[in-house]
């Protein structure tokens, strides 16, 4: 008896696939079994599902049907060690099989990463021309106060630095369209490519983030000043914070091992920010005041959202300048609007992504000196909410 | 559930595999048969009632077939009501709205598509061939007759080979089914996880990772915010090059489908046959089909060329059977038009094979290959050609027109590693290299290892890809 059981001992170390095999799949389990189940992915920037509970609805075809995929569902996000086997498969694609994109960003020279963007899907065959048409609309409606910026990706600026022959979309052609018919419409469109396009020697795009950095911002909004006349905020005279190891969006998708975090810089400035709740159109009554940064911010994984507190639907700025100005936009303004407290005495801040309504309302009720409106344009060609800007009311 | 997802790696196969070796020996066919319906009805409860029938209609017909021995009439009827149902179920399921379609455009009727069957039955092209094996079977005599229908369930369901094959026949496991105890060895259990693990890696290493060139041209069907190069847009060699990747797409899919379930089949005891024997080294289309998909060339050899003559009665004849069963395999692929031509477009090759091709490429060392690679790689095209995002008539005149558009300079740099892992792993030079690594416990521990790290690693960071031979 107790030879045969040694003999099956010294069995079993003969095989020791079958032991590996075991021991990995009993040990995920144990791991799944002592990992406690979170509730968000900072990294994913996403809230992850929970165990779903056994109820009497699984007694129905459908309901047995949604709890299988609800489970399904729960396996997947609370994976012991998601993390780590995310970055995992990232080293292996990009260590080890030497591609150039990870998780549909293209990773560039310079630790340079860019969105992959081969060319418009179909949602935005539609948006695009409506977009279009909405700030041609815009334009059309208050002539001569309406002035246009569209900030370029990252590609358009180094395109030496994108992985060569990568068929990226050119942007070109249909930012001459936007210009051609905020031009025709009576509104001012102002360039952006060749004014930032002159520093792309300095820091203007983050590496890691689809933003443009505080200095891009800076660039694009010297060339505002330009077109109207303004006499630039003195960045001189203020104190620059730097805060480093932001890893922004791009990375969040790429988790490349060898990714080079960002540095953030934003302006100390104490001028005061009300955050409205926008129930209708027109001017909200209800607001709440704070400052241009939300400082927890810079603490956590998504540093950019410090600016402006991310993106609210209506806000409003006190300047220390003169006159009033509303920016529509998209998040690329977030880090520019700060620089306009030195220009104006009021600076408006419409998302019209949580704007639920038209512009006119609140256009005639604060009898602006300027509109502008600054998207990106990767969110211009995409943004299903920019046509609220065309519609009158 | 399909393998490559962590429901089924993490949760349903460790819980099924210890119930199966917990169980008592008596136990472990119930074990199976529950778990697999389980994976059955996993994400699509409605189809539970077309299983059972399945299960019943072919059990109870099995058992008349036996039970009216001597009397032809009867058993002929059994057998006649197995097909018919079977096939039935199939055809309402798969083809039934094809067939409404066709007819609206051809005759010009207007019959409305039925409703709620956009969707198949998991795996119903696979388990219908593998009932009617056992059925047609017991009425040649060539297997007893199953009466325990636990058993029978088992064999039907059962979850490794359920939705993508080996399309296992019935005598195949019949025997085994039935021992009880000593059903497998550690040495067995042990190959098959060896096994799994190399399917898995193909399948989401190889498969998914290289299919990912073909969905840059064409988009991702179920999810439009993936941008992507556009079929019109792509130059000739992009084109060629998509394909290539989608060539080797399907066999790395289709093909570490096949060695899970065989793997599987191991861990449990049951010995599946090979499906794929490295089809792309052929050096004819004659050998292509030796070696692709070789469980539904064997089934429809076996049940449909053989029974027709096969070619013992002239050459005529054997044309003619030639082109039953390639009709057949292009219906049984899909119910579109495109398969069938992609059937008839291998019996016009195995034909000319047949008649006077195949006596010259016997003296060629070289260009048999690159003749058969070719005229894969064609037929694969004619096989994807109505896909979402492809449009058939721009895919065969970019292929063969040389135009201008996105260059395909990009994506050979992006996954030219990939392809040229891809291309080793299509010769048996892959399988000579694990011989060395096998020798020593270290190196296979470590080969193995390192594949089903990796694997997981996959299989958690890309959303899961769906498997392709869903559909089929």
């Amino acid at each position: 008896m107790q030879q045969r059981k040694r003999k099956r001992k010294g069995g079993l170390i003969h095989y020791p696939v079958l032991i590996l095999f075991s021991l990995f799949f009993v040990g995920m389990f144990l791991l799944d079994c002592v990992t406690p189940d979170r509730t968000v992915s900072e990294l994913e920037n996403t809230t992850l599902t929970q165990r779903p509970a056994v109820t009497a609805q699984i007694l129905s075809s459908a309901g047995l049907n949604r709890f299988f995929n609800d489970y399904t569902q729960y396996t997947k996000d609370q994976i012991p060690g998601r993390d780590v086997w995310i970055s995992l498969q990232s080293f292996v694609e990009t260590a080890l099989l030497q591609k150039t994109q990870s998780g549909g960003v293209l990773l560039g020279d310079h630790g340079q990463m860019f969105d992959r963007t081969y060319g418009l899907v179909s949602s935005e065959e539609r948006t695009l021309p409506r977009n279009i048409a909405a700030v041609g609309a815009l334009a059309g409606r208050y002539p001569g106060r309406v002035y246009v910026m569209v900030a370029p990706a990252a590609s358009a600026i180094y395109p030496e630095r994108v992985p060569a022959h990568a068929p990226l979309l050119e942007e070109e052609g249909y930012i001459r369209q936007i210009q051609a018919a905020v031009e025709e419409a009576g509104g001012v469109y102002i360039p952006l490519q060749d004014a930032l396009a002159a520093h792309k020697d300095e820091y203007i795009y983050y590496r890691t983030d689809h933003h443009w950095t505080t200095l891009g911002a800076y660039y694009a909004y010297s060339r505002l000043c330009e077109t109207l006349g303004l006499v630039p905020f003195d960045r001189e005279a203020h104190t620059a914070v730097e805060v480093p190891d932001f890893y922004g969006t791009f990375y969040s998708r790429a988790r490349t091992w060898n990714a080079q975090p960002d540095t953030l810089t934003y302006y100390e400035l104490d001028n005061p920010l009300t955050i409205y709740t926008v129930t209708g159109p027109g001017m909200p009554t209800q607001g709440e005041a704070t400052g241009l940064y939300d400082l927890d911010k810079l603490a956590v994984y998504d540093k950019y959202a410090a600016f402006l507190h991310g993106n609210n639907g209506f806000s409003r700025v006190e300047g220390d300048g003169e006159g009033r100005i509303l920016v529509v936009k998209d998040s690329y303004a977030n880090s520019l609007v700060p620089f306009l407290t030195a220009n104006y005495a009021q600076i408006d801040v419409v998302d019209l992504r949580n704007y639920n309504y038209g512009l006119d309302a609140l256009i005639a009720e604060n009898g602006y000196d300027q509109i502008l409106v600054l998207y990106s344009f990767d969110s211009f060609k995409s943004d299903p909410y920019l046509y609220r800007a065309g519609i009158e009311g | 559930m399909i393998f490559s997802s962590i429901i089924f790696l993490f949760h349903f196969l460790p819980f099924t595999l210890a119930a199966y070796y917990i169980a008592p020996p008596r136990a472990k066919n119930t074990v199976l048969f529950v778990c697999s319906l389980v994976f059955y009805c996993w994400g699509e409860v409605r189809f539970f009632p077309v299983m059972l029938t399945l299960i019943l209609i072919n059990y109870l017909c099995g058992l008349a077939i036996a039970h009216f021995e001597g009397r032809p009439g009867m058993r002929r009827l059994f057998l006649a009501l197995a097909l018919v149902g079977s096939l039935g179920m199939l055809f309402y399921f798969k083809y039934a709205n094809f067939v409404l379609e066709s007819a609206n455009a051809l005759l010009g009727t207007s019959f409305a598509p039925i409703e709620g069957i956009s969707v198949l039955p998991l795996g119903i092209s696979f388990y219908t061939f593998q009932t009617l094996s056992y059925t047609i079977d017991v009425y040649r005599h060539d297997v007893a007759s199953e009466k325990n229908i636990i058993d029978f369930g088992a064999y039907v369901v059962m979850f490794p080979q359920l939705i993508a094959g080996p399309i296992v026949k019935y005598r195949d496991v019949a025997a085994q089914l039935h021992v009880y105890k000593h059903r497998y060895n550690i040495a067995q259990i042990e190959e098959g996880m060896t096994i799994f693990t190399f399917g898995l890696a193909k399948k989401v290493l190889l498969a998914d990772a290289v299919g990912a060139l073909w969905t840059d041209i064409i988009g991702v069907a179920d999810d439009a915010s993936v941008t992507f190069v556009g079929l019109a847009n792509a130059s000739t060699g992009l084109v060629w090059l998509g394909i290539l990747a989608y060539s080797f797409q399907l066999y790395f899919d289709f093909s570490g489908y096949s060695m899970m379930a065989i793997g599987m089949g191991k861990m449990m005891g049951f010995e599946f046959p090979q499906n794929f024997n490295y089809p792309y080294i052929s050096a004819s289309i004659t050998e292509f089909w030796r070696r692709w998909h070789m469980t539904l060339s064997s089934w429809f050899r076996e049940y449909v060329y053989i029974p027709l003559g096969g070619n013992r009665k002239g050459l005529r004849r054997q044309i003619f059977n030639l082109f039953i069963v390639e009709l057949l395999t292009g219906i049984w692929h899909g119910a579109n038009w495109n398969f069938i031509c992609w059937g008839l477009y291998y019996f016009v090759l195995l034909a000319a094979e047949k008649l006077f091709l195949l006596k010259h490429l016997q003296k060629g060392r070289v260009w048999p290959h690159l003749y058969t690679l070719f005229f894969v790689v064609v037929g694969w095209a004619m096989f994807v050609g109505n896909d979402p995002g492809v449009q058939f008539g721009l895919l065969f005149q970019k292929l063969f027109t040389p135009s201008a558009g996105v260059s395909a300079l990009y994506f050979l740099r992006n996954y030219g590693v990939l392809l040229a892992v891809s291309f080793v792993c299509c010769t048996p030079l892959i399988e000579k290299i694990w011989d060395v690594l096998r020798r020593r416990s270290w190196s296979r521990v470590l080969t193995v290892g390192a594949l089903l790290v990796v694997s997981t690693a996959y299989v958690v960071g890309s959303t899961n890809s769906p498997f392709l031979y869903f559909n089929f």
